[in-house]
């Protein structure tokens, strides 16, 4: 066990970088500064790829070798996709997708 | 006289200050009105994270409670790092020997990520004054995905809109942790698959995103060169690479996924006057401009505009 000291030193070295990553563009391209024009492009087109990063990245710990190879997930994103294109909700499309998810895990596949 | 003269100088200052302490309170009545409105409009969007975060959070708190770490420094380190999934990890650097060097260039790089959403927000996050630190200061991949997927309303204090996102995520993070140390051991009832609400919120963040034609390619790529990273590298070094590859596409594509751009480009723009949205009037009759000249994949910016809202 760490020592307070130690331990607060530690909590805000994870903190400084975490900040780093948080507010270097912030610093790179100032408000009083136009961005080049690269940085405008991709300020546009990387949202949509983030999120295609971060739906893969929540689920990275599935496996789809082992039982029961993924199926909650999958089951539960192509109710989320059908509940979303049918009601246009985001809400009632992420509670039903998570009531699912739960039920699944707990019940069906367990 | 002279006497007369001053008293009515005094009524005179005491009027003018009254009036300025009636315009103040005016002032902060508008803007405490202002932000009620928005804090309404944002507040539904974080409702999703409020599930994720408590169960996540309640997670956080009970795992570092077992390695000894109680209420408050679970709750310090949320309050002052904040960065979900590498607060896990930290609980490895917590539980070895003291390497406070290695604990940031860790974290550095378990949230490198953070680099790419700072420059999606780089315009959004524009001319917003000293809040703009704290929405920076708060930017995790929950509050990024929301703040970035979804527009304020026409009408809507944009600076309250994306603050009211940002502060409700930071705390919902915060009392989810507290509560994890806390109670973690008395909840009874069966949360299992409770955090799936975090992956939810992502696809259907995904799929806004996907409701504009433009953003189509550079999801498909986001996905493709996640996977690929994924099969490549392996669940625990996926991000990196990922951010690479994406990046690398993205900028070897920009010609192509440029060109599509313009009409967005055109509309999308908005200009901040006391951080309130106002739709560019030029910005829009340059996007009609361009439809009229027959670009085919242009939409009206307007009806563009209600697809993104």
């Amino acid at each position: 066990m760490l020592t307070p000291i130690q331990i607060i030193i530690t909590i805000l070295a994870v903190a400084v970088g975490t900040m780093i990553t948080r507010f270097t563009p912030f610093l790179l391209f100032p408000e009083s500064k136009e961005p080049p024009k690269m940085v405008t492009y991709l300020g546009n087109v990387l949202p949509a790829a983030m999120m295609g990063l971060l739906v893969i990245y929540c689920l990275k710990g599935v496996s789809v070798v082992e039982e029961p190879h993924g199926l909650p997930e999958l089951i539960a994103i192509v109710a989320i996709v059908i509940l979303h294109k049918w009601k246009d909700n985001v809400l009632l499309s992420i509670g039903g997708g998570t009531v699912l998810y739960m039920i699944l895990v707990q019940l069906v596949f367990i | 006289m002279e006497n007369n003269k001053f008293v009515e100088r005094k009524m005179e200052n005491k009027i003018l200050e009254n009036q300025k302490m009636e315009n103040k309170n005016q002032k902060t009545k508008i803007r405490k009105s202002e932000f009620t409105k928005a804090a309404k409009a944002a507040f539904p969007h974080t409702i999703p994270v409020l599930t994720g975060f408590l169960a996540l959070g309640i997670a956080y708190g009970v795992l570092m409670q077992t390695k000894g770490y109680g209420a408050v420094w679970s709750l310090l380190m949320s309050l002052v790092a904040f960065c979900g999934s590498m607060q896990f990890v930290a609980i490895t650097l917590l539980t070895t020997t003291f390497d406070p060097l290695q604990a940031l260039l860790l974290s550095i790089m378990v949230n490198a990520r953070h680099l790419f959403y700072g420059i999606s927000m780089l315009d959004k996050y524009r001319g917003l004054g000293k809040a703009r630190a704290i929405l920076i200061f708060m930017l995790c991949d929950e509050t990024f995905s929301i703040s970035s997927s979804i527009d304020p309303p026409g009408d809507v204090n944009r600076k309250y809109f994306y603050l009211t996102i940002s502060v409700l995520d930071y705390c919902y993070w915060s009392m989810g942790t507290v509560l994890g140390a806390i109670l973690g051991n008395f909840i009874t009832f069966n949360t299992k698959g409770l955090d799936f609400a975090l992956s939810a919120l992502f696809v259907v963040l995904f799929l806004e995103q996907m409701k504009k034609k433009s953003n189509w390619m550079p999801g498909a790529i986001g996905l493709a060169g996640a996977l690929i990273s994924l099969q490549i590298f392996g669940a625990e070094n996926l991000v990196i690479p990922a951010m690479l590859v994406i990046l690398a596409v993205l900028i070897l594509g920009r010609r192509k996924l440029e060109v599509k751009e313009t009409p967005k480009m055109d509309t999308g723009r908005v200009n901040t006057i006391d951080g309130k949205n106002i739709i560019n009037t030029k910005g829009v009759v340059a996007g009609k401009m361009i439809a009229e000249e027959g670009t085919p994949t242009s939409v009206s910016p307007r009806e563009e505009r209600e697809q993104v809202c």
